[in-house]
């Protein structure tokens, strides 16, 4: 086999190891990419909309649904973690949901340790309001009354005992729903909660996502958008830069972004690779 | 008469619902509420219908030593398994076999579940869609080849979108990715998003009349 015909064959074995091995290196080295991460304009709308809620005024909650299961963990996680240090920050009661089954147990993880180095406590400063079936039910519920679809928290205090929930009845109370999904969910919140209720949403999406919200974005039904893992590191430096300068915080998004820059790198070299094999291959024939 | 029953359900409630959206009354509020509260009851039963499905299956695959019918048992028994740690440590006041956990008593079941779900639940997710990354590095290598005027283009968009989040400092490429995504990207979106609900008002409607009856099963 001629070279040029070898460059279009290699065998995936070879793929798959350069790969594993770019993604680990990094991670495993803890390599930082020169430079600090520059906010897209997506990500800067969410970060302005939370600075703009006033945590004694009368929309002075957030409403985040952890609405991915742990396949989509590692790219949404970063996103999720970075938005509650900002909430943490600024005093912003925060209510926590989820509308998969399995987000619950992702926010309990998130938010008990979060909530402990920010010195938050249960009840006070947030709420687990855990998982009902059926999201369309469980979004247009909350729209008349939270209590009605919630009644108790996750544990069992009916919500009404815990001080969190003091002034907030329903939609009206809320800043901003910040959907976390991996998945479609956050069509239902653009459906169900902004267009009936008027709430302002914004949602936090993988990758593969991001196409699909910007109709929603140009409709301004969603006020901003936090697009991959990158979008975790633009948030994280926007919150460290404001509320963390001297505090040495772990950056989840920031230190996995030079294995997803190397891995998407490779990607483009051995495209290239197969078009140059493809073009020379086809020329002597 | 099976037919005729939860057809007329579906035109009255059908016809209601749309109604009601229309009238900001406090009876057709309640109304609404009710309604809800009957769709998250009946959104419960269909956990039933699902784990019965569930169990239905990999019983019959076992029993007729299906292919791969040995990860059936397995399936089966870490849904007993997880259900029963979950029922008995998220089930308030049943600390039964108190273990400490950093400083804290909990009941065993919960500390099992949490770890089930932590450390067993979480890598095996993570693993399953990190493996994607692989398939789509080889794919893209294999098929994605300038052959045609529409492959070049979808090459060079691809190209500037993952340059931008690799360079994410160069500014023109960041702006030329967001300008890709906010034009081309959205018009060609809002084209099919359009189209799609239309074609979902469409099927709504013939559901509600009685037209499309493919959820009552079967094809008569």
């Amino acid at each position: 086999m001629k070279f040029w015909e070898r460059l279009g064959k290699i065998d995936r074995r070879i793929i798959y190891i350069v790969l594993a091995v770019v993604v680990i290196i990094p991670l495993i080295l803890t390599v930082k990419l020169p430079g600090k991460v520059r906010a897209m304009p997506r990500t800067k709308d969410v970060f302005d909309h939370i600075e703009n809620i006033d945590p004694n005024g009368k929309r002075r909650s957030i409403l985040i649904s952890v609405d991915f299961d742990p396949q989509t963990e590692p790219e949404l996680k970063p996103q999720l973690e970075a938005v509650v240090r900002h909430a943490f920050a600024r005093n912003i009661p925060l209510l926590v949901m989820a509308l998969p089954i399995q987000g619950t147990d992702i926010g309990i993880e998130v938010f008990t340790r979060l909530a402990e180095e920010h010195n938050k406590e249960y009840g006070i400063d947030y709420v687990i309001l855990g998982w009902k079936p059926s999201p369309v039910a469980v979004i247009l519920g909350m729209g008349n009354f939270i209590e009605q679809v919630f009644p108790t928290d996750y544990w069992g205090t009916p919500l009404s005992e815990l001080p969190v929930m003091e002034g907030i009845r329903n939609y009206d109370d809320v800043g901003l729903v910040m959907d976390f999904t991996g998945s479609s969910f956050y069509v239902y919140w653009v459906y169900y909660a902004h267009t009936p209720y008027d709430v302002p949403v914004a949602t936090g999406v993988t990758s593969v996502s991001v196409a699909d919200i910007y109709p929603f974005l140009g409709s301004k039904q969603f006020i901003g958008m936090l697009a991959g893992m990158k979008a975790g590191a633009e948030y994280e430096r926007l919150v460290k830069d404001k509320y963390y300068q001297d505090q040495d915080i772990f950056l989840r998004g920031t230190q996995a972004l030079p294995a997803l820059s190397a891995s998407l790198l490779v990607i483009i070299l051995f495209v290239i690779l197969g078009n140059i094999s493809h073009f020379a291959t086809r020329r002597k024939s | 008469m099976k037919r005729r029953i939860p057809l007329t359900l579906t035109l009255v409630l059908g016809i209601v619902m749309m109604i009601q959206f229309f009238i900001p009354h406090q009876f057709s509020q309640d109304f609404k509420n009710t309604a809800l509260e009957w769709l998250r009851v009946i959104g419960g039963f269909a956990f039933i219908i699902g784990l019965a499905s569930f169990i239905t299956h990999h019983y019959t695959k076992i029993k007729h030593k299906k292919e791969g019918w040995a990860y059936s048992p397995i399936a089966l028994g870490a849904l007993v398994v997880m259900a029963v740690v979950g029922l008995i440590g998220r089930s308030p006041n049943m600390n039964w076999i108190p273990v400490t956990v950093q400083g804290q008593q909990i009941s065993v079941f919960t500390y099992l579940f949490s770890n089930f779900f932590t450390h067993m639940m979480i890598p095996l997710g993570a693993t399953m869609f990190s493996v994607l990354a692989f398939y789509i590095a080889s794919a893209a290598y294999r098929s994605f080849r300038a052959k045609s005027l529409v492959s070049i283009l979808l090459l060079v968009a691809a190209f500037v979108i993952m340059l931008a989040i690799i360079f994410y400092n160069v500014l023109p490429l960041g702006d030329l990715g967001e300008w890709l995504l906010s034009v081309p990207n959205m018009a060609a979106k809002r084209g099919i998003l359009l189209g799609a609900s239309l074609g979902g008002i469409a099927t709504s409607l013939k559901i509600i009349l009685g037209i499309e009856r493919g959820y009552l099963g079967g094809t008569k």
